[in-house]
């Protein structure tokens, strides 16, 4: 099970902060599982509809798309940040 | 080092003045400090147009990656103490969102540490502004200028 977190406009199209989600064997990278959440549902594919505007993090740290997803206990996905 | 991160308001004075005083009496090279920066970052009314900004905020990785960015800025100069401060939640124009000091016993290290950590802080940390004026709210995403102001330290640390 891997906990999976939405932040900012995400948060709004999936309609969730956090799940817990068991994932498919065939996803092995972070794009994958993007791919792979695309398909849940309207709001997912609007949430996943342009990597590019996209950030990713695994464990709290920034991951680029084609890593792996390993032995993550916590993904998140948000977009480019804007603090301070 | 001090890290907080939290929706309540404070007052950089405040802050400062603490800051200071743990300096002069804390084990951190009491009574060494040459010098102390601070920046503090309000939210701007632009105008008039702004109603009021909520931040939001992945807490755990904002810990994890703010505490990350002070072990590199103590790597790369001499300082005794650093604090970041920085609020989510809903603020108002004119409100303080991050306070950010560090003391040195020197000005050049004081000050560049300081721009440092909020060149970084403004492009790695993890929040969000979304800001509502009268006509409408929108998601505020990074600025190229904030990612061409930490990218002046890239190569160099």
């Amino acid at each position: 099970m891997v906990v999976i977190r939405y932040f900012a406009w995400l948060k709004s199209a999936t309609g969730c902060a956090a799940e817990e989600r068991e994932l498919p064997d065939h996803l092995h990278t972070i794009q994958d599982l993007a791919d792979w959440l695309r398909t849940q549902g309207e709001g997912y594919e609007k949430a996943f509809a342009n990597m590019k505007v996209l950030r990713a993090a695994r464990d709290h740290e920034y991951v680029s798309l084609d890593s792996a997803i390993g032995d993550a206990g916590e993904i998140a996905f948000f977009p480019p940040v804007s603090g301070g | 080092m001090t890290i907080l991160i939290d929706s309540a308001a404070f007052d950089p004075g405040e802050e400062l003045r603490r800051f200071g005083e743990n300096q002069s009496h804390g084990d951190n090279g009491a009574g060494d400090n040459g010098a102390i920066a601070t920046f503090c970052g309000h939210v701007r009314s632009q105008g008039g147009a702004i109603q009021y900004m909520d931040l939001e905020c992945y807490p755990e990785m904002a810990h994890h990656q703010l505490a990350r960015l002070v072990d590199k800025a103590r790597a790369r100069w001499k300082i005794h103490d650093i604090m970041i401060r920085h609020r989510f939640g809903r603020l108002f124009p004119g409100d303080a969102i991050v306070f950010v000091a560090v003391g040195a016993p020197h000005r050049d290290a004081a000050l560049c540490a300081c721009q440092y950590l909020i060149d970084w802080l403004k492009i790695q940390a993890p929040f969000w502004k979304y800001e509502q004026k009268k006509d409408g709210g929108a998601w505020v995403g990074t600025r190229d200028r904030d990612r061409a102001a930490a990218a002046r330290w890239q190569g160099k640390d």
